[in-house]
């Protein structure tokens, strides 16, 4: 049993055998065969290490031609390790003596060489690229290149991988995964997005449980403490169960608020709404209790395939969110898309500083056709709706008008082309940049609503890379400068009657709800498996309650302050909202 | 690796100790995982019918300089 800790990103706990994912999307597949079938295995890992050895003396011919004797350098010290008599005796005593498959013996060996080397001093912990180097080529040349993609499952799952892209969790089999677990650090967008949206628990940070974890082995993931347990023994698994068990009847007993009004116990009425990335969420949000949809994250049309979305596309997305939410608001968010690894990995010239670089709306400035396109998707769908458009990452006014100039081209190509549409669809911004929070009342004249994206804002305004674990604990939505910004926000909606909504992480974390309601907030959008849990604080206050409440926070220096201070009140609100 | 690939050469069996960890010097892997850098002690003894050519021409080329992981390795002993 090896317990792992990294940073819980989506709470809750899961139980079931793994699924181990590589960088490369290899699945290592099974880890044992009958004891008979070892013989052959060690044949397949010789046979994939002669093939793999042609393929470096073929490199390396190559090499010394086009570039040089001292570049093919490498390929020696490759040819090397595959010669290793002492790395090709563990190989065989691995598969032998554990009846394993040769896949599980190349990454078992190979990873425990590059964790001990990873310890060491600069030149060997450099080397450690080579061994996966090595790993790669004998997987490949084992499995013969064969992708196993997580988007057909057969039972429950949880998935562990160094990393997943937005395409690999855009195809998930979301009926079998259970939970998920990465080695990656930091709060990385995409998992913790999509783990919250599922409501299933995830952690990140972990390093190297893909190294500690086999395919088929049990894993408990503790979304809510951050902890991973592979192969668990008995009275673990016994605790879990109980602890998960109380956790669902927490979450049942919550979900019998879902008809329930979002009222203070004062009568004042606040606004719930949800946060999705796909479609069918939308369902989703309403069965939590959500009044509608408050942020459409639309990349995912883009993430899920590998060709652009048509228009076509976009406008049956959009009819299927509205349908569903029958007459409710809906807030589509435009593209924004460009800072995430996933885009940058793709892109031909990658930049240096993509968070603040052309992402989002200036990466729609600069792709005309498709942000039109995405308009007009939008203008079309809206016809009989209650649909707003958002735009992101608006840092100055003049973004701002370009974009608003850009809706009336479309709305005038539209009605030229004598095609139905909305022309007068509502249009606001996220408030994600200190300039807008800043310059938040001359905003607040051309715009139709604000929503503050507290994720992004945090980032900006902290100069934190949530991402970058050296320096994700400095990311705080309960840091003074960032409330500060965040009730200027709301102050300026407040004074030119412009509704503001928070729809970043901090609306779905319970310990912020009463500060947020004192700050005069009355509209919050969030993950849909947050949403009862909100409502029940929101139930349980008072708003005078609520004003007191921030009025002292914004008193405080320091972060730690407003967080024991936020959490003590919360707890008094709603005792089992703060799991320990 | 120049160190290991010399020691292949031989056929005698050749060991090379960092005082800590004793590995076979025939195997990169295992040669790796002594991290041996600037300052370090090995100790490299041999046994066969090559003993002694092994590891005169081992130390002699730890003395100069390892060449990828930066020379100036003292020899204490050597034994054939």
């Amino acid at each position: 049993m090896k317990i792992k800790k990294g940073i819980g990103v989506s709470p809750g706990v899961a139980i079931a055998p793994a699924v181990v994912m590589d960088t490369e999307e290899f699945d290592i597949p099974q880890r044992h065969v009958p004891v008979d079938r070892a013989q052959a295995e060690l044949a397949r890992l010789r046979k994939a290490a002669d093939v793999s050895k042609k393929e470096i003396l073929d490199l390396r011919a190559r090499t010394v031609e086009r570039i040089g004797q001292e570049a093919a350098g490498i390929f020696d010290f490759h040819l090397g390790l595959l010669e290793d008599n002492v790395l090709n005796k563990k190989f065989s005593d691995t598969v032998l003596g554990g009846s394993v498959t040769a896949e599980y013996a190349v990454s078992t060996v190979l990873r425990g060489y590059a964790k001990e080397f990873l310890a060491m001093p600069q030149y060997l912990a450099e080397r450690v690229k080579d061994i996966y180097d090595i790993e790669r080529r004998l997987l490949r040349n084992l499995t013969g290149q064969r992708h196993r993609s997580l988007s057909h499952l057969t039972r429950d799952v949880v998935v562990l991988a160094g990393d997943l892209t937005p395409s690999q969790t855009a195809s998930m089999d979301r009926a079998h995964v259970r939970g998920l677990a990465i080695d990656a650090g930091g709060q990385t967008s995409h998992t913790a997005i999509v783990a919250k949206a599922l409501g299933i628990p995830a952690v990140v940070g972990l390093n190297d449980v893909t190294a500690e974890a086999a395919a088929g082995d049990i894993v408990i993931i503790d979304g809510t403490r951050g902890l991973v347990v592979v192969d668990p023994d008995e009275q673990t698994i016994t605790n879990y169960q109980n602890y998960a068990q109380q956790q669902v009847e927490f979450i049942h007993s919550l979900d019998a608020l879902r008809d329930l009004p979002a009222l203070t116990t004062d009568g004042h009425e606040i606004t719930l709404l949800g946060n999705i990335e796909f479609p069918p969420e939308a369902h989703t949000v309403l069965e939590k209790g959500g009044q509608g949809i408050g942020l459409y994250r639309t990349e995912f049309l883009y993430l899920g395939s590998d060709i652009e979305p048509t228009e076509e596309d976009h406008y049956r997305a959009y009819r299927e969110v509205i349908e569903q939410c029958e007459g409710r608001p809906v807030v589509i968010r435009t593209l924004d898309l460009g800072a995430d690894k996933y885009t940058q990995s793709r892109a031909r010239i990658p930049e240096r500083n993509p968070m603040l670089g052309c992402r989002s709306i200036r990466f729609s400035f600069r792709n005309l056709n498709s942000f039109k396109t995405q308009v007009r998707a939008i203008l079309r769908a809206s016809v009989g709706s209650t649909v707003s458009i958002m735009f992101p990452l608006i840092c100055n006014l003049l973004e701002l008008r370009h974009a608003k100039a850009v809706v009336r081209d479309v709305i005038e190509d539209l009605e030229e082309e004598n095609i139905e549409h909305r022309g007068d669809v509502p249009i606001g911004i996220m408030v994600e940049t200190p300039s807008a929070a800043l310059q938040s009342d001359v905003f607040a004249r051309e715009v139709d609503f604000f929503s503050i994206g507290t994720n992004d804002l945090i980032q900006y305004t902290l100069a934190v890379d949530r991402g970058n674990e050296k320096v994700a604990s400095l990311f705080s939505a309960a840091s003074p400068a960032v409330l500060r910004l965040v009730r200027q926000v709301i102050r300026s909606g407040l004074r030119f009657e412009v509704p503001v909504s928070v729809c970043g992480e901090m609306a779905a974390d319970p310990i912020f709800t009463i500060l947020l309601l004192g700050m005069g907030l009355r509209t919050f959008s969030c993950a849909p498996p947050a949403l009862p849990e909100i409502k029940q604080i929101i139930r349980s206050v008072t708003m005078e309650q609520c004003i007191q409440v921030a009025r002292r926070v914004m008193s405080f220096e320091a972060e730690n302050e407003v967080v024991n201070y936020l959490r003590a009140e919360t707890r008094k609100v709603l005792p089992a909202a703060l799991a320990d | 690796m120049k160190f290991v690939e010399l020691a292949n050469q031989y056929t005698s069996r050749i060991e090379v100790s960092n005082g800590v960890l004793s590995v076979d010097a025939k195997s990169i892997m295992s040669v790796m995982r002594l991290a041996a850098v600037n300052g370090t002690t090995l100790t490299i003894t041999a046994d066969g019918s090559d003993a002694k050519p092994a590891t005169t021409s081992l130390a002699e080329l730890v003395e100069q300089g390892f060449g990828e992981l930066g020379g100036d390795e003292k020899i204490p002993s050597i034994e054939a």
